[in-house]
Formats: C-alpha cells, structure tokens, sequence
C-alpha cells in the first residue's frame, strides 16, 4: 500500500488550498493509506492556535486539523527553519507536531512515496 | 511506468497548466501510460465549454480535450472545486436550478478518491499549479 506526504506550504484564508489540502489529506486516510502532513513556510499558519477568522467573515479550519486525530492522522511534521523565521513555537500550534530540520526533512521526502502539495 | 498528473492550475492564469499538458505528451511519447488526469482547485475551469481564448494563441481547452480522446486518457475534475468555480454539468445545473450547464462532456466529475485512487495506482503522481 502507497504513503503519501500532503505538504501545506500557503497562509489559510489567503487562498482555498488549505481547505481542499485537508479535504484531500481526510479523502486519503480514509482509504486506509498512510498519510503525513508537513508544514513548511506560510503553511505553518494554518495550524497557528486562537485564530478568530468569524471576525473577517472566514471559515475557520481549526476543526479540520483537530479531526485529523479521528481519521488515524497522527504524523504531522513542522519545518524548524520556517518556525524559527516566524518566531513561534510548537506551543502555539493546535495540534502536537514533530520538528525536522531540513535533514529530517530530506529524510521524510525519501520515505513517501508520493508527495502533494495544494 | 505508470504517470497520474495532478492539475491545480487554471488554464492561461497559470503557466503551470500549460507546462502540465506538456508533460502529458512526453510521458505518452516516452511510452509511459498515463492513468488519470485530476484537475482540482482551479484546475478545474480547464473543463468548461465556454471558453473562447484569442485564435493567434495555444487553445489549452481544446488541447486538452483532444489529449483525452486521441490518447484515452482519463480527465477528471473535482466536484466540490467544479461546484465552488460554476463549473457544472446538466444534471447538477438542475439540482441546484441554475439557468445554465458548462461542463465539457469529455471531462468526468468526481470527488477525491479518484486522486487518492490514482495515488495508489500509480508509480508517479506528479503536480502541476501548486504556488
């Protein structure tokens, strides 16, 4: 059975790639196949804690990544270059993450076998 | 080799869908079989009928359309991204009672399993428009 990596690299709300990366992300756990996510760059905001979209008449997709637990979908991973540009900390992040530097990374893309980013 | 393309873009807007047709012709002349096209997010505008692009320039609608006819390959759009773009074919047009239907008929709609399909069925899934 295949694996794949969804890579999430854009800042939510800024475009629909969030919501229909997700959609994909819960689509491919459900068929059973092995799924990670990596967060990387903008990406990383997606998963940014205490986000009030309602304000801005957005839809909040906090609960999407909260139900990833429900799907079987524990592996997330976050770039520690891209969380350190920022300033944050996994701390003020929704949902617990491993942290890879850029070998872990290199290391994350051989171990895929198929790698998507929205 | 087995080849699915996955295609964010939408024509013109991006080169990127551009650059993914032209993928398609080379994993189909290097005798590679390509199994499935699924056009999602953007990508989908790709499948209406009522384009009409300048005459001195590529027609990616047609080019397209042609890829799946002469070669058999698969072209699907994503239902939930053709639905949010008003990319729609006739059946939905009247469940939703829209005035009007769009959707060329060479290009199927489904939902995400049909990418998450080709993901397991295919040795190379490669994507095209993610920016």
């Amino acid at each position: 059975m295949k694996s794949v990596l969804y890579i999430h690299r854009k800042a939510p709300y800024s475009s629909m790639a969030t919501r229909e990366e997700i959609d994909a992300v819960l689509a491919t756990a459900a068929f059973g196949v092995e799924t990670a996510l990596l967060f990387l760059d903008d990406g990383i905001f997606q998963i940014l804690g205490n986000q009030q979209p309602e304000s801005a008449q957005l839809k909040r997709t906090a609960p999407m990544f909260e139900a990833l637990a429900m799907y079987d979908v524990d592996t997330l991973f976050v770039c520690q270059q891209s969380l350190q540009l920022r300033g944050m900390t996994p701390q003020d992040l929704l949902v617990p993450v491993t942290v890879l530097d850029s070998e872990g990374i290199q290391r994350l893309f051989a171990h895929y076998d198929h790698i998507l980013t929205f | 080799m087995i080849f699915s393309v996955h295609v964010l873009a939408a024509p013109y807007s991006q080169q990127a869908n551009l650059s993914a047709l032209q993928f398609c012709r080379a994993v189909l002349r290097q005798g590679h079989q390509l199994k499935r096209v699924f056009f999602s997010g953007d990508g989908v505008l790709t499948a209406t009928q009522l384009a009409i692009p300048p005459q001195d320039e590529i027609n990616l609608y047609r080019e397209w359309i042609d890829l799946g006819t002469e070669h058999g390959v698969e072209l699907v759009v994503c239902i939930s991204a053709c639905l949010r773009r008003g990319i729609v074919n006739a059946s939905e047009a009247e469940r939703y009672q829209l005035s009007n239907h769009n959707l060329a008929p060479q290009f199927i709609v489904a939902g995400l399993g049909q990418l998450v399909d080709a993901a397991i069925e295919s040795d190379r899934l490669i994507t095209f428009g993610a920016h």
